[in-house]
């Protein structure tokens, strides 16, 4: 595993000695850092001193922090005009210039949106990496925080990738949709929690952990067992993980987030800092510098590959197992808690475009999320008090009774890939009908790079050859937080022939022996269309009402006793503009 | 109400909101309770210290060591 310790000095008297901890800390344990520094320290020679110091001594890396200025109303530096981005990437690359006789090869900030980085790399084209988002920080730590954080940047990476020239957190296709740069998130986020939880609770951060109370005093081992989350990655992308610490010195004395002493408070960072170097020494981790590790990326992953994430729950003892695919198409969520449904679904494939900032299209100035096609926690989901929401499901009918796969929870069997393919097979689930009939049933998922979410249904057992029925079910909408969007200029088609604009009047269309079944949503520029590639009974194609706000797409499926699997596509693509 | 007296002791936050997930620090006051704005939470120093352990047990693998293995599928 490749790990960054990244420092950004800060002023004040406490914060000053707070980074000097962190300084000295890093360097005894024998770790080249990446320093940040704004505009203010760019200027300030006795920082510069010091910075070149560490340089020489340790290997540091110096880096960029870009923030914001009075003139473009201070805030935050992705959430200004882009006329107003290019003065301050003029000046702190200017000032960066003039301090250490080079250009910098790293900056970052919390987001830096599709503008922002554009405007970096045609100022200095040397620059290779950015800091540029945070994994799944948006509505939960918005709210989190007493509706006071402005960050939206979810549905991206919860690791490093390239980001496309469009939307800086969907990844490029090829060369030339790449903005130029590598990027990583703000911190390494909790799988499991980031999307269940405030993100900023569970991450790389043990000052954070802190603050979300997930520590007993000096004892702590989340940090740990979240290290090792991210170590366990490499099993899954071919030997590459990526770990980071970022801590602004701000987080270890008086913070007022924090209820525990200082004392624990800068113990558990230490100790943290202690178990990676231990790994180092056992060879299981690499300790680089921020621009090193952007080179030794573009050395092992090529743009377009994959990345796979898996986790279990490693704090609150639920069980729980979620394996995500972060790819050119599509960020998927499968939560096999609930049978293996996707449980969110970024459609890169759209390549719906944004940047932030007042001069942000259609009014979005806030989002650099990507936004969902589904998205179960923000969009009911399963468990519901009318009608279920955003989610995808299997629905098994025997007589008059239907199951429904999510109410069944199963785990993962076996996780492989291949150049072109990522599969997850998922544990077998036995269903059982009020009369007795049983059926076993296997859910096994292609994620086809760059291409279509392939979804089959193995048929491994039925206890008798009585009448048995499966739908596949997606339930979709578009969003970007958890209230609905508007859904006027969706069109929902059947056999490629527009069956109906969406007038909220939850009107289903079904045709027999049907090939497939799609949303048109340009809003988000995207189509989300189902297609069988067994035969099927019939297709379906339903919008909602002002109280279910979705479209839903189901294909039904006869089982005889001859079927052994059914094989149904989920296929995102692009809208013609 | 009373006054807020300025807290400059260890900076809390009021139990019942962070139990949703929401960061609100709570004030002094001077009858030597904790006032939160969001909400109508009111208790002393022991109360909120309390509500927080009551908190953390939500977190049952919190002082539980996973190696990697026990992590992997």
């Amino acid at each position: 595993m490749y790990f960054n310790l990244f420092l950004r000095p800060h002023r004040g008297e406490v914060k000053e000695r707070m980074y000097e901890l962190q300084r000295k800390a890093g360097h005894d344990f024998g770790f080249k850092s990446t320093i940040f520094l704004g505009l203010d320290f760019l200027k300030d020679p006795q920082m510069i001193e010091k910075c070149k110091h560490d340089r020489d001594t340790y290997g540091d890396e110096i880096a960029v922090w870009l923030t914001s200025d009075g003139k473009a109303g201070g805030g935050q530096v992705w959430l200004i005009r882009k006329e107003d981005k290019k003065r301050v990437v003029k000046n702190s690359i200017d000032a960066f210039i003039e301090a250490f006789g080079y250009a910098p090869k790293s900056v970052g900030n919390y987001v830096m949106d599709a503008d922002l980085i554009e405007v970096v790399k045609e100022y200095c084209p040397e620059v290779e990496a950015c800091v540029a988002g945070c994994f799944e920080e948006g509505v939960k730590v918005f709210h989190g925080c007493n509706n006071s954080w402005y960050l939206f940047s979810e549905g991206m990476s919860w690791g490093p990738w390239y980001p496309s020239k469009t939307h800086s957190i969907r990844p490029a296709r090829n060369e030339n949709d790449w903005a130029g740069v590598v990027a990583v998130p703000h911190l390494s986020r909790d799988l499991v929690l980031g999307y269940e939880n405030r993100n900023d609770f569970f991450a790389s951060h043990p000052a954070n952990a802190q603050r979300g109370l997930a520590n007993e005093g000096f004892s702590h081992d989340y940090d740990f067992n979240l290290c090792d989350q991210y170590r366990m990655q490499k099993d899954f992308n071919d030997g590459m993980s990526y770990y980071q610490m970022h801590v602004s010195p701000g987080w270890l004395s008086r913070n007022f987030n924090i209820i525990d002493p200082d004392e624990i408070t800068q113990k558990l960072y230490i100790e943290t800092l202690e178990y990676i170097a231990e790994l180092r020494d056992k060879g299981e981790v690499e300790v680089v510098t921020f621009s090193e590790f952007a080179s030794e990326y573009k050395n092992k992953v090529p743009i377009g590959k994959a990345t796979v994430g898996f986790a279990k729950d490693i704090l609150m003892g639920s069980g729980k197992q979620y394996y995500w695919v972060f790819d050119p198409s599509y960020r998927v969520l499968i939560d096999t808690f609930q049978g293996g449904s996707i449980g969110d679904l970024r459609a890169y494939a759209g390549e719906y475009a944004a940047v932030t900032g007042p001069d942000a299209k259609n009014g979005r100035y806030h989002y650099n999320t990507y936004p969902y096609v589904i998205q179960s926690q923000y969009r009911t989901g399963y468990k519901t008090h009318s009608v279920d929401g955003a989610r995808t499901t299997l629905i098994m009918t025997h007589g008059n009774e239907s199951l429904d796969m999510c109410a069944y929870n199963t785990s993962v069997e076996s996780i492989s890939r291949t150049d072109n393919n990522c599969q997850l097979v998922l544990k077998p689930v036995v269903v059982e009908f009020s009369d007795g009939f049983t059926a076993k049933l296997q859910t096994v998922y292609d994620f086809e790079n760059g291409g279509d979410i392939r979804i089959t249904r193995r048929i491994l057992e039925t206890s008798d050859d009585a009448d048995f029925k499966i739908q596949e079910y997606v339930k979709a909408t578009y969003g970007f937080t958890e209230y609905a969007e508007d859904m006027k200029d969706v069109t929902l088609y059947c056999d490629g022939e527009k069956v109906m604009d969406y007038t909220y009047r939850n009107i289903e269309f079904k045709k027999q022996g049907a090939k497939t079944v799609w949303a048109e949503i340009p809003e988000i520029t995207t189509r989300v269309a189902l297609i069988p590639k067994t035969n099927a009974e019939e297709l379906s194609v339903r919008e909602g009402n002002l109280f279910s706000p979705f479209f839903t797409l189901k294909v039904n499926y006869n089982i005889s006793k001859n079927t052994k699997e059914v094989e149904t596509w989920l296929r995102l693509s692009k809208t013609q503009e | 109400m009373a006054a807020i007296k300025q807290n400059t002791g260890v900076i809390y936050k009021c139990p019942l909101c962070f139990n949703t997930y929401i960061d609100v620090p709570v004030d002094l006051y001077e009858d030597g309770k904790y006032h939160c704005v969001k909400c109508g939470f009111v208790g002393t120093e022991e109360e909120l210290l309390s509500k927080y352990a009551e908190f953390r047990d939500r977190y049952k693998l919190k002082t539980t060591r996973l190696t990697l293995e026990e992590q992997r599928y």
